[in-house]
């Protein structure tokens, strides 16, 4: 570089640095900066501090397309410099632009160093104090010599410089703003903004996260995720990536230079950015041999010999599969069937998969399923059967599978008819238990106990409903109350509002309390639980009305720390 | 009715539209594969920033001195480009983002109403300033929009023969 080259090189370096776009761009990274900091979510600081930068990249290259705009004015052809020299000169001018952003990241990286690191991971594979590794701080200063390189390509391509202004603005939040698009197996390798930890799975919904190792940085299954993902940060993909963007810059060099250093950039950066890419595929998380088969399932002890037997009849909302679970896994309880109340929530062939998904996946044995009739007297609002049905994270199986060849309600007979004292977990309308009342009074007698959780005492109505299991089928309800097992209710009054230990079985499931669970737990620890009792009566909205003294047992309270205790001691 | 229209038509400076155009085309090209539903919605406003400032940009008339002394007004002038530029726009907005329309609308007028009083470049940038801005502050980039447009209105009566 000649020295005229170099003395217009410094005063298109000066200029740049006057130009306002960096440092508004620089101000308005530094406000993302700010907002990123307030997200508690985990990874969001991590990734988010990355993304931030884009304002200051499109600063830099708008400054750029200033710098390259005057290209378009004629200049005398016996001025002292050629076309070649003075985009060398402007392109040279761009640099003190990419020390800006290093200087940026390096502040950056040091503020992270002072303040400790930010969170990554979700328990139990958590850091506090992660940082980024040196490959990944390298990348937004490449970012930066590629905003310079593409603001003049964009001047060279459009010859205009608002057009090219504009065109930068879509690409550099496309790119940087929404990088989180190109984060997938087949564009994470080619994207220009990359952003890491990244996610491998590395088991099932189901699977006890305290069974991965505990260095490990852990993804918990959520809205978009249906498993349990290990966060890797790859420095070998950054520094392969940071390759890549090199190859990016050479190639766009190409582009802008003419004659002998064209012929030479244009192949050199296509070479370096495809051995890149190839380099960042073979370097990939998922493909270094460390991939971790599935943790084992919670598994099912051997029930004690002299375990009560009971029929669990639920209607499958989240909840219900926790309980479910918790129930298979007592050892002092024998599952005898699942009975699924078709007027419940998710209605009787979804209720069977889940049925089979839950019981398999806990590696038990399968049960007799049996449903109901389904003629809800208030249909439930159709979002949450659907969310139910799809959202319960658990892997659909290839299974066989099928519903016994009876009825619900013939099927609890059969069962109180082979089992003395077996007893009923009702964790849904109690349809099938009202039918059997009432069609067959003898068979219905011979069950021990029913412990159900349906209907609210003072809770206020939501949409002129008290308590949904209730008010799906309340004529059932009232023969159960009116019947002569003994029965304890459980209703929505007594449920403590808290997550359960249990609520890991289920974490697409975010209810406000977790009904059926603790009902449940409620029916094989009796002491935890304060009781009414009355003779009761229901109305159509759920609600439970006291009429005087009565055998029913209303709970009035939980002792949520012995619940708590119970779900520990069956589940870990 | 070509003498009218034809030369505004090849007076336009349709350089940054057609570069909105090509982004947002490729936007929607490179979406599509990736199973995006929609745009996402920090790039919306963006995308709607940027085809409001190309089409501003488009107003651009380097000979309106030249033209000041001719019986057809600066506002006439103006209006004929815009019927050009902003239905183009539109359509292209409707087929690749697929809306809002209000939040576009809001966009352009501002960009009118400021290239109106402080030139084209200005205008340009009015609108691809504030979508930055908002992504970057996390506010809604269309907040008010209707109240917006209607104000920049005003100014652009106010100013339509500047």
């Amino acid at each position: 570089m000649s020295a005229a080259t170099r003395e217009l090189a410094r005063l298109e370096g000066r200029r740049m640095l006057r130009h306002p776009a960096p440092w508004a761009g620089l101000a308005l990274t530094l406000l993302v900066a700010w907002d990123v900091w307030g997200e508690d979510w985990s990874g969001q600081r991590y990734t988010g501090l990355v993304a931030a930068l884009t304002p200051l990249l499109l600063g830099v290259s708008v400054a750029s397309v200033s710098a390259f705009g005057r290209e378009l004015v004629p200049v005398a052809e016996a001025a002292p410099l050629g076309p070649s020299e003075r985009a060398r000169a402007r392109l040279a001018g761009g640099l003190p632009l990419v020390a800006l952003v290093a200087l940026v990241v390096a502040a950056g990286a040091v503020g992270l160093r002072l303040v400790g690191g930010v969170p990554l991971g979700d328990d139990p594979g958590r850091t506090l104090h992660a940082h980024h590794t040196p490959p990944e701080l390298l990348q937004p200063v490449l970012l930066a010599a590629v905003a310079v390189v593409v603001g003049a390509v964009a001047v060279r391509v459009l010859r205009h410089t608002l057009a090219a202004a504009i065109v930068l603005t879509v690409l550099w939040f496309l790119v940087g703003g929404t990088y989180w698009l190109f984060a997938g197996p087949g564009t994470r390798w080619v994207a220009v903004v990359q952003v890491q930890p990244f996610s491998v799975e590395v088991g099932p919904i189901r699977t006890d996260p305290s069974t991965f190792p505990a260095d490990w940085l852990l993804s918990a299954p959520g809205e978009y995720q249906d498993h349990w993902a290990r966060l890797v940060v790859s420095p070998l993909v950054a520094l392969a990536h940071d390759a890549y963007l090199l190859g990016l810059v050479l190639l766009l060099l190409g582009v802008v230079l003419a004659g002998a250093a064209r012929r030479a950039l244009l192949p050199l950066g296509l070479a370096v950015a495809i051995g890149a890419v190839a380099l960042q595929h073979v370097a990939a998380p998922y493909d270094d041999g460390e991939r971790v088969e599935a943790a084992a399932p919670l598994g099912i002890a051997p029930d004690d010999a002299d375990a009560t037997p009971i029929v669990v009849d639920t209607d499958l909302a989240g909840d219900d599969l926790a309980a479910l679970a918790f129930l298979l896994r007592r050892t002092d309880v024998r599952v005898e069937a699942v009975t699924i109340a078709g007027t419940g929530l998710v209605g009787c062939d979804p209720g069977v998969d889940l049925v089979a998904d839950l019981v398999l996946g806990l590696g038990a044995a399968p049960l007799p399923v049996a449903c109901g009739r389904e003629d809800a007297a208030r249909p439930w609002p159709e979002d949450w059967r659907r969310f139910a049905v799809a959202g319960s994270g658990m892997a659909r199986r290839d299974t066989t599978f099928t519903p016994a060849p009876v009825a619900a309600p013939e099927l609890i007979g059969r069962l109180a008819a082979r089992h003395a004292g077996l007893r009923v977990v009702a964790l849904g309308p109690l349809t099938n238990l009202g039918d059997l009342a009432a069609d067959d009074p003898a068979a219905y007698a011979r069950i021990a106990d029913i412990t159900s959780m349906a209907g609210a005492v003072e809770v206020p109505d939501v949409d002129g409903v008290a308590e949904w299991n209730a008010a799906a089928d309340p004529e059932a309800f009232a023969t159960v109350l009116a019947g002569r097992v003994p029965l304890t209710v459980v209703p929505d009054d007594a449920i403590p509002a808290a997550v359960p230990p249990v609520a890991w079985l289920v974490p697409t499931y975010s209810p406000p309390k977790w009904w059926d669970s603790a009902t449940a737990a409620a029916s094989v620890e009796p002491d935890l639980v304060t009781v009414e009792r009355g003779s009761w009566t229901v109305d159509g909205s759920g609600r439970l009305h006291r009429d005087g003294p009565g055998p029913v047992r209303v709970a009035t309270a939980l002792d949520h720390d012995r619940l708590d205790a119970a779900f520990e001691d069956a589940l870990g | 009715m070509s003498a009218v229209w034809w030369p505004t038509v090849r007076a336009i400076s349709w350089a940054p539209l057609a570069g909105a155009v090509v982004c947002l085309l490729a936007v929607t090209a490179v979406l599509s594969p990736l199973g995006a539903r929609g745009w996402p919605a920090g790039l919306v406003g963006i995308g709607a920033a940027a085809l409001a400032g190309a089409q501003v940009a488009g107003m651009r008339d380097p000979a309106a001195p030249l033209l000041a002394a001719v019986p057809t007004s600066a506002a006439v002038r103006r209006g004929r480009r815009l019927v050009l530029l902003g239905p183009t726009g539109l359509a292209v907005w409707l087929v690749t983002a697929g809306g809002p329309v209000l939040g576009l609308l809001a966009l352009l007028a501002c960009g009118l109403a400021t290239a109106l009083w402080c030139g084209v470049a200005a205008g340009a940038a009015v609108p691809l300033a504030w979508a930055v801005v908002a992504w970057s502050a996390g506010w809604d980039w269309e907040v008010h929009a209707a109240l917006v447009g209607a104000a920049a209105g005003v100014v652009i009566v106010l100013g339509r023969n500047r």
